[in-house]
């Protein structure tokens, strides 16, 4: 790489300085592509190239399994709303903020990182990208707690500015801080959103490209109960992106997976035996099933999806322990939702005893939504809508 | 040559000169003078040292009770400052800023400095000072390299919101007018991005369908202004609009103009009279001396430095020469790549590691022998700390250096 008389003041041992290899660059400049604005495909392309230098090397020098939160394939939809990406490092998340300003002195962070609950992470990096010299420098980090106290909110961009001087340069504290002090750390859920008419004449609004910043179009209270529900953050960014609709979980089961699904963890197989649930004798016309494994409290699980052979419109949702002669502890619930979270009639299904199975059945109408969620959390859990 | 001050009065009362980039003296500052007289002539305090009046000035100058305090402590660091700008230039030969000028942007900032200093931690403020100047120095010259390099399209690209604004009230306008060039920067901002991801500095001027797009967002936005709807623009208005931005970019970022701007000593408008000390600063500096604080934080450095030289010595003898050469020598890191054949990027992740077993085991020592419980709080102090401790280690003569093997890299 060609030296760059930059590079020579960048002395402070205290930061992390990483190389950025141009294959990085052209790689993410290519990703970003999908983006509907100039401003959102810059933004996707920072995102990108800061995890992609940033979590292989915390993997590598640390000996962790950091991954992007709450899967890889989120990066783009992330970035098409917000600057920003986040990363989970067991329950332990971090918020990586690219910057590529001459601002060095502030870190800002989006509204959105800080005050919707389900996207709150424990720590928040400023990092600065300098793409033409190649390099990427972590400044310093400050937990949410730091943030809100000494951080000042920009109305305007709806952000909140942290001076340098409050984070913490060093970040081998922060592994030192995990490593020495006792932490509880708290994964929440998001809560009240918003009526199904209403989340759709927003995203018909905001979904068009030619709103340039979404975010700041609508209060920020109406844009919080959208986008902190996953399927419709998801859904909003792919609209903005003319990502066309995935399509049913009637027609995977027909034809095949969507990519998209299968990054999140979703896949399709063929079960042997009959699968529980279908009633006495009856044909199998088809075994195939939709399923992912979950991970719950450090253990690990499997979510089951099929349809009733002889009931139109009926599935069947379960959750297995994986593992040889593990059960699913008391207390543990399987929950099913509406599209726009709302509990129905039988949507829970709570383990009494240690069980080895969880099973709820539901009527689904053609085009109905259907949200899982377990309690406690699925690690990195995020909402997804699957249709039926 | 720079002559040092001598006495007490002059120290905390007179400024460096400069001439044509040079040193030529000192000269007292009269308000500052009276007001470290009157400070001196209370109780026969001529035998406190700098060190300790340094601490009371701090002290004055937190809890906003002397509104010279910060002038006294500027005055009191001019030494430590023209120390980090003469080490600066002996290692990077920067043709651009001279002497003065790397001097004058970093005493510019010492409020910053006296911000980051806690008299708590245990080390002098000079001490302190002497790196977060040379930290600033270069920060600034590094901006300001990168400045150089950039188009102003460019550079509107790199500017944040914030010090466009303060770039454009540095130019003298005010709101509405304000508003309107920030709009004008925001519509660019996110609708022009450099056609390739490793050219941006070299950005050109945005071709005619960009501008048309960019105007249209502009004529939309300018509606929903808190101001009020300003008039329709052009292209062509909106070209010369972000023209001027970057030019006052451009000269809100220069470290030179910085410190054009900022004058050295005091304010003029703050014409404080004679102000007479207050009674309570006397009780402050007799509390901050009984405390015998020096002593206490003396025997915890000694401890400190104990720890730090145990686990140097547990380090292979390559890593302890890249300590002392970066430490104990001043070498940059480019340097020290150089003559090892690395990248600057490897010596860089040696330090941090180094710096993690270092935090770690000055973590385990007071747990073991303060006996508090870790908090991140202690974690972050210790991280910060460790970079003036080990300054300090490799540089002090009395400090318990290991033997370092003459084992080249």
């Amino acid at each position: 790489m060609k030296a760059d008389l930059t590079m020579s003041f960048l002395t402070d041992p205290k930061h992390l300085w990483l190389e950025v290899e141009s294959t990085t660059r052209e790689q993410a400049w290519s990703q970003s592509r999908a983006c509907a604005t100039p401003w959102a495909r810059w933004n996707a392309y920072l995102n990108l190239v800061c995890l992609d230098v940033f979590l292989p090397w915390l993997n590598e020098e640390h000996n962790l399994k950091g991954k992007v939160w709450p899967h890889p394939g989120t990066v783009l939809s992330f970035s098409e709303l917000v600057q920003g990406v986040c990363i989970s490092v067991g329950d332990l998340r971090l918020v990586l903020v690219p910057s590529d300003t001459l601002d060095w002195g502030r870190m800002y962070i989006a509204q959105e990182w800080i005050d919707i609950p389900n996207w709150i992470a424990n720590y928040y990096l400023a990092t600065n990208l300098n793409c033409d010299a190649g390099w990427l420098q972590v400044i310093g980090f400050a937990a949410h707690q730091t943030v809100k106290d000494c951080g000042i909110y920009e109305s305007e961009d709806r952000q909140y500015e942290v001076n340098i001087s409050a984070l913490t340069q060093d970040l081998n504290a922060l592994w030192l801080t995990r490593q020495f002090c006792d932490l509880p750390q708290k994964t929440q859920v998001g809560t009240a959103p918003m009526p199904l008419t209403q989340a759709q004449n927003l995203m018909t609004r905001l979904g068009n490209p030619a709103v340039i910043w979404p975010r700041l179009s609508v209060p920020f209270e109406q844009w919080r109960q959208l986008v902190q529900h996953g399927g419709w953050r998801q859904q909003l960014s792919d609209r903005r992106q003319g990502v066309s609709s995935l399509g049913s979980v009637s027609q995977w089961l027909r034809t095949q997976l969507p990519e998209a699904i299968q990054d999140m963890g979703w896949q399709l197989i063929t079960l042997p035996l009959m699968p529980e649930g279908a009633r006495g004798n009856d044909p199998q016309p088809s075994s195939q099933i939709l399923l992912r494994q979950l991970i719950v409290a450090g253990l690990a699980y499997e979510l089951r999806i099929f349809p009733l052979p002889t009931k139109t419109h009926h599935w069947r949702v379960e959750l297995h322990s994986l593992g040889l002669g593990r059960s699913i502890p008391e207390g543990m619930k399987l929950i099913l939702l509406t599209e726009d979270l709302q509990p129905f009639e039988n949507n829970v299904a709570t383990a009494s005893l240690p069980t080895e199975v969880l099973g709820l059945e539901v009527v689904m109408e053609p085009g109905e939504g259907l949200v899982w969620q377990t309690s406690p959390l699925a690690e990195d859990y995020d909402q997804e809508i699957l249709y039926f | 040559m720079m002559k040092s001050r001598q006495t007490l009065l002059e120290t905390f009362s007179s400024f460096m000169q400069f001439e044509d980039g040079n040193y030529i003296g000192w000269v007292m500052a009269p308000e500052l003078k009276r007001s470290m007289e009157a400070q001196l002539s209370q109780v026969d305090r001529t035998t406190i040292s700098s060190h300790f009046w340094a601490l009371f000035w701090h002290g004055e100058w937190q809890h906003k009770s002397d509104p010279l305090a910060v002038e006294h402590l500027t005055a009191y660091l001019q030494e430590t400052c023209y120390g980090a700008a003469l080490r600066f230039r002996s290692q990077f030969s920067q043709g651009q800023f001279g002497l003065a000028d790397c001097f004058q942007l970093a005493i510019a900032k010492t409020p910053q400095v006296l911000a980051g200093f806690d008299p708590s931690r245990g080390y002098h403020l000079s001490t302190y000072a002497a790196t977060a100047y040379s930290t600033i120095i270069k920060e600034q010259l590094r901006q300001s390299k990168e400045i150089d390099f950039c188009s102003d399209w460019a550079l509107l690209r790199k500017i944040s919101r914030k010090q466009l604004t303060e770039a454009i009230e540095q130019a003298g306008f005010v709101s509405p007018k304000t508003n309107m060039y920030l709009l004008a920067w925001r519509c660019f901002n996110a609708l022009y991005i450099p056609p390739h991801p490793t050219a941006n500095r070299a950005l050109k001027e945005p071709d005619r369908e960009t501008w048309t797009a960019i105007v249209n967002l502009y004529n939309t936005e300018r509606n929903q202004q808190p101001y009020g709807p300003g008039a329709v623009a052009t292209v062509s208005e909106m070209q010369d609009w972000l023209n001027c931005c970057a030019s006052w970019a451009r000269s809100y970022l220069n470290p030179a103009q910085i410190s054009i701007h900022m004058p050295l000593g005091e304010p003029e408008s703050q014409e404080l009279g004679e102000v007479l000390p207050q009674l309570q600063s006397t009780s402050e500096l007799d509390n901050l001396l009984k405390q015998e604080a020096e002593g206490q934080r003396t025997v915890q450095q000694q401890a400190v430095y104990a720890v730090l030289a145990e686990e140097i010595a547990t380090l292979d003898p390559t890593r302890q020469q890249l300590l002392k050469l970066y430490y104990g020598e001043g070498r940059t890191q480019q340097q020290i790549a150089a003559q090892g054949q690395l990248k600057q990027f490897q010596i860089s992740r040696y330090l941090s590691r180094a710096r993690k077993k270092f935090i770690q085991a000055l973590i385990q020592w007071s747990q073991e022998h303060l006996h508090i419980s870790i908090t991140p709080d202690i974690v972050n102090t210790i991280s910060d700390d460790l970079e003036v401790w080990l300054r300090t280690f490799y540089q002090s003569a009395e400090s318990p250096i290991p033997t370092v093997n003459n084992h080249e890299s």
